[in-house]
């Protein structure tokens, strides 16, 4: 009996304890939804290497059809998206030689957000048979690791991991990195020497990437739009 | 007798339901006969339509006529060309070989034409350059044909000339890269890079080599060269530098940094190289002359800047991907081999993998010919990328990516300076056209737009507004919508088109007519974008010598202007009389004088660009949706004593004499505006608060406005609800009305004993004083306004006795100033050729003694205003109140006006034509 009375009590204080979580869970979430009830934080990640396409796609068009006016706060989608609850907003483009290799729009509404820069991109294009061959040299992409954004503070700072480092950035702050892979390793390019490095890796056809990571601050809501007809 | 007439009866009713059997069995064997004869072309072989290279007959579009009662090789002929177009010229003489075949049986001398695809430009060309002199076409039909380009044109030559460039620098680059110590020359060695000219604005001088024009290839190469060294300083800044901060969108292009980090290279080159670089054409192939122009005289320079820009990031690509030699590779990752085959196994795979690495830029170059080739007859464009006919089909102007910001998210670029030419040539030739252009297209959803926002709504194929015709004013447009039908490959299947197809040809799409009420002078017509309208003379009024008729035309919207010509009988045609058509390019009344048998139309005719780019970063179509206007019109009969000749003075300059007693009217009012704003609402006056902002003219009613003598007509309600003020110049501001406010300024006291007293402000005086002497005293208080007018008066009379000795209290009011809030609600930055909504929103905070009589606003309460170049502007407005005071008994009204101004940053909206 007592036995049985215990169980009881211990599967009801389980039970008191998921449902107070959830409880809390749902608060915290509607509490992040009146907060960025207006506006959400956005984040660009542009990565851009100096010899990761091996050949050219004959026919470029512009990737993924976002469009990001900065001037305006503007985003011009292709499609819908509900924003009820979105705190951050992170848009990812990559390119190499100035060509768009892929971007991809990331909206979150926990306020983080992980981007897996190391997996491999693909750009496929045909041959003479018509098998498709891979126009991304997923090797001359030299990256530290993927990036994470673990916190979205509501005056639109945010924290952020990329690779083994950590670091803030207020609204407006730009961090950046450029590597480079020489025969050394990886190594990179101080701000200070970067246009003789840059020139230098170019010359000697060691690949180079660089990262940017710009908070742009609180933008509205009501700027995204649908820029696609249909 | 009665039965043998009831017989009778029968056996006619029998034999009447026989023959209508009969009739109604075969419905094309007695209608056939009296249709005109029917030609339908296709497009030449390998075209887009996989359904086969005779889409009319693939589609089943014969079958369907041939139930509607046309008769193949009778009045129907079906013509499909053997092979691709070399050039217009060919397929003008294909089209009247043809055409003369098919009628040598038929005896006819006056056909329909329809024709699918990049025939129906061929066919248009035909027609006005007297290729099909010797038979009357009446209709004309183009469905989904390349009027003014095709945006897959393009796409195809610039992959053609990027191909063809990067054979030639795989080829002169191939030796380099197959040596062990060789490498592919960098941009340096190659003399192209030198930082100091590159540093500096305008044309790369160093690097600028054979500017003049020998061919194509060679005019493209050397433009090039100027480019990939600037777009290898691009990738260095914009990509690799380690100082970079992002400002602008990410998605900002090559053509947006060019612009912007090189903007006297981009002036020159781009925005100004409208002609060919071999100089203009002179148009003799436009209709008559039949010589079409060579490469150098029939692209723009601007479009050449373009393929080379394109190019020239190609071989940058190519150059850097294959950088490196065999040497370089091999000691790329220094290894120790365990023994020689190891040494073999490692050094031979990096040796093979560079080498494949060379080879594949070389098989590249080599399958991308192939496959341009192969692409271009399929398309059925041309029979190869170098012919002609691939020039012809590309696109009048396109539209750049520069990525910057929505207002500058593209640039126009005049591409084919030929089809420009002629089609402006088509144009000013329209109204004296017999044939009728019919622009048949699809519309479905626009899945290129994902890629390339700058195609505009298409059929997948073609975008709208390029499969329009120039339009004349009894030409018709059709376009049919869908998400994914109709496309351009089965538009022929479409049932809507179908139907609309022969509800033409039977001529029930003539246009809209005006239905004058009975015994009415006053109606009202829909003009439209697609078709015309007509107006002709009631039956009961048609005998008289003389009428007029007076369209009351509102504010064109937005990139629109009518059209407004007069046709006369010609046997049992109507014909238009060449010289009377007007374009008019903003609303008010035009009067158009008709004799019997006239009839005036009217039409709504495209002025602004096609494929308008608004902010939101859309490109739009201009003719996907029918416009209509619903446009007044009042009949006058002239008078006895009014001469025919006046009629005839005012058949050509009437819009002239209306635009003159506009502007004389204008002078004389006080707010009138100013040259280089014009205000297409009324003249600008102001407008009562709770009322809607009226439309431009009102037509005359009774109430002394001029009229016609005799006639009493009910006030028509204006067209257009918003003023939209159209701005030229800097300086001009939205509204000409001046800030001006009354209020109590000052107290001119006179205390009736000598003493006086000036008190600056309160607007509510009390005042006390003392008399030294008892006695009767009449103590004066005047309120004078901020313009030292008086406003008011009060006097008192005071006795001062020992008893009362005082001191004795004046009090008095006047005018205190309210409290207002102007908001002036608009755009910060806009685009030129768009109107900028602007609303005004006010707060009034009213002294207790006052009331709010009347609210205007000046140019609206909500109001647009549409630029016309790009600069800095100021928008403002201007709000009248009239307040009425209760102040001592009397009343005092006062007219304040509040201005309320905003900065406007206007932009090039990326469409200049």
């Amino acid at each position: 009996m007592g036995n049985f009375e215990t169980r009881r009590y211990r599967k009801r204080f389980v039970v008191s304890l998921v449902v107070l979580f959830i409880i809390g869970a749902a608060c915290h979430m509607v509490y992040r939804a009146v907060l960025f009830k207006d506006s959400y934080v956005f984040v660009t990640v542009e990565e851009s290497s100096s010899m990761a396409l091996v050949t050219w796609p004959l026919v470029s068009g512009d990737t993924g059809g976002i469009f990001i006016d900065a001037t305006q706060k503007t985003l011009i989608l292709p499609q819908r998206k509900n924003l009820l609850g979105v705190s951050l907003g992170v848009y990812y483009s990559a390119s190499s030689q100035g060509v768009g290799l892929t971007d991809r729009l990331l909206f979150s509404r926990t306020g983080k957000a992980q981007l897996k820069l190391e997996e491999p991109l693909s750009l496929r294009l045909p041959n003479l048979s018509g098998e498709l061959i891979e126009a991304v040299d997923n090797s001359s992409r030299v990256l530290a690791g993927n990036l994470q954004v673990t916190k979205t503070l509501p005056d639109g700072s945010l924290h952020m991991r990329y690779g083994d480092r950590e670091f803030w950035l207020r609204p407006g702050e730009t961090w950046t990195e450029v590597l480079a892979l020489t025969p050394g390793g990886k190594k990179r390019i101080e701000p200070e020497t970067w246009e003789a490095e840059i020139d230098a890796c170019l010359c000697n056809g060691y690949p180079v990437t660089r990262i940017v990571i710009a908070n742009r601050g609180l933008w509205p809501k009501s700027g995204v739009k649908v820029g696609i007809d249909r | 007798m009665r039965v043998a007439i009831l017989r009778r009866a029968v056996c006619v009713l029998f034999l009447v339901s026989l023959c209508a059997g009969f009739l109604g069995s075969v419905p094309g064997a007695f209608c056939s006969s009296r249709k005109v004869p029917l030609i339908l072309v296709s497009e030449p072989p390998g075209s887009r339509s996989a359904s086969g290279n005779n889409v009319w007959e693939s589609t089943g579009f014969v079958s369907f006529l041939e139930k509607n009662g046309y008769r193949r090789g009778e009045n129907l002929f079906v013509l499909t060309p053997e092979g691709p177009f070399r050039d217009l010229l060919d397929g003008a003489v294909f089209v009247r070989e043809h055409v003369k075949e098919s009628l040598a049986n038929t005896q006819a001398k006056t056909v329909d034409i329809a024709a699918f695809g990049i025939s129906g430009l061929v066919l248009r060309y035909a027609l006005e350059a007297g290729y099909l002199e010797d038979v009357t076409v009446r209709n004309l039909m183009m469905l989904a044909s390349p009027q003014r380009g095709a945006f897959t044109a393009c796409l195809l030559k610039s992959l053609c000339e990027i191909v063809k460039h990067e054979g030639i620098l795989e080829e002169a680059t191939r030796v380099f890269r197959f040596m062990p110590f060789g490498d592919v020359p960098s941009l340096e060695d190659d003399g192209l890079y030198d930082v100091n000219v590159l540093a500096s604005d305008g044309e790369p001088a160093g690097v600028h080599t054979g500017a003049g024009w020998q061919d194509e290839t060679s005019y493209l190469s050397s433009r090039a060269r100027v480019y990939e060294p600037l777009y290898a300083m691009y990738v260095k800044e914009r990509f690799l530098s380690v100082t970079y901060v992002p400002i602008d969108s990410p998605a900002e292009t090559f053509y947006g940094w060019l612009s912007r980090k090189k903007p006297s290279l981009w002036e020159q080159r781009v925005v100004r190289g409208t002609t060919p670089p071999l100089g203009a054409w002179g148009g003799e192939g436009t209709a008559a002359g039949c010589v079409l122009p060579d490469p150098g005289r029939d692209l723009t320079s601007a479009y050449y800047e373009i393929l080379a820009i394109e190019i020239a990031r190609n071989q940058y690509v190519m150059r850097m991907a294959s950088r490196g030699n065999l040497v370089k590779d091999l000691l790329k990752e220094p290894y120790a081999p365990k023994d020689w085959k190891d040494a073999l196994a490692h050094y031979g795979s990096k040796a093979l993998l560079s080498y494949l690495k060379k080879a594949l830029i070389t098989i590249k170059a080599e399958i991308q010919e192939i496959l341009a080739d192969k692409l271009v007859r399929m398309t059925g464009y041309a029979e190869d990328p170098d012919a002609p006919f691939l020039r012809r089909l590309l696109k009048e102007d396109i539209l750049v990516n520069l990525g910057t910001s929505l207002g500058n998210r593209f640039a126009t670029i005049e591409v084919n300076h030929y089809l420009s030419r002629f089609n402006e040539d088509s144009l000013s030739r329209s109204p004296s056209r017999t044939t009728r252009y019919v622009s048949i297209t699809g519309r479905v959803s626009n899945i290129w737009g994902l890629a390339w926002p700058q195609v505009g709504p298409n059929d997948w194929i073609l975008e709208v507004d390029t499969a329009i015709a120039p339009l004349g004013p009894k030409d018709l447009v059709a376009v049919f919508s869908g998400y994914f039908s109709p496309s351009h490959l089965d538009l022929l299947r479409d049932k809507r088109v179908r139907e609309y197809f022969l509800s033409v040809l039977e001529g029930f799409r003539g246009g809209e007519m005006c239905c004058w009420p009975k015994g009415g002078r006053e109606s009202r017509i829909p003009v439209s974008s697609w078709r015309p309208a007509y107006v002709e003379l009631p039956p009961g009024v048609a005998g008289t010598e003389y009428d007029r008729l007076t369209f009351y035309l509102g504010v064109p919207p937005d990139g629109w202007g009518y059209l407004v010509w007069t046709e006369g009988t010609a046997g049992s045609d109507w014909e238009v009389k060449v010289g009377t058509e007007k374009v008019l390019r903003r609303g008010g009344p035009l009067t158009v004088p008709l004799s019997p048998g006239e009839r005036a139309g009217i039409r709504l005719v495209r002025l602004g660009p096609l494929n308008p780019y608004y902010p939101g970063g859309k490109v739009e179509s201009c003719y996907e949706k029918e416009v209509t206007v619903e446009v007044p019109v009042i009949l006058d009969v002239l008078e006895t004593g009014e001469t025919p000749g006046a009629g005839d003075t005012s058949k050509t300059s009437d819009h002239v004499v209306t635009e003159k007693a506009r502007e004389s009217e204008l002078e004389e009012k006080p707010g009138a505006q100013e040259p280089g704003m014009e205000l297409s609402g009324n003249t600008g006056g102001p407008r009562s608060g709770g009322e809607r902002p009226q439309g431009p003219v009102r037509p005359p009613g009774n109430d002394g406005a001029p009229g016609t003598p005799g006639t009493k007509r009910e006030e028509i309600p204006p067209t257009g609800e918003i003023p939209t003020i159209r701005v030229v110049y800097r300086s001009k501001h939205t509204t000409l009305k001046k800030a001006e406010e009354t209020y109590h300024a000052f107290w001119e006291m006179d205390f009736g004993d000598g003493d006086r007293e000036i008190i600056q402000g309160l607007p509510r005086l009390q005042v006390r004083h003392s008399y030294a002497a008892p006695g009767i005293y009449r103590a004066r208080a005047v309120s004078y306004d901020n313009r030292g007018q008086k406003i008011l008066e009060k006097t008192w009379e005071t006795t001062v006795t020992p008893e009362s000795p005082g001191p004795f209290i004046f009090a008095c009011s006047s005018i205190s100033p309210p409290r207002v809030e102007v908001t002036l609600t608009g755009p910060k930055k806009w685009v030129t050729g768009k109107p900028a909504a602007f609303s005004v929103a006010l707060r009034v905070d009213l002294p207790q003694e006052a009331t709010l009589d009347k609210v205007e606003y000046d140019p609206g309460e909500r109001f647009n205003v549409l630029w016309e170049r790009a600069g800095d502007f100021e928008v403002a407005c201007a709000v009248t109140l009239t307040i009425t005071y209760r102040l001592e008994g009397k009343s005092v009204s006062v007219k304040n006006t509040y201005l309320q101004t905003v900065p406007v940053t206007v932009l090039t909206g990326g469409v200049t034509r």
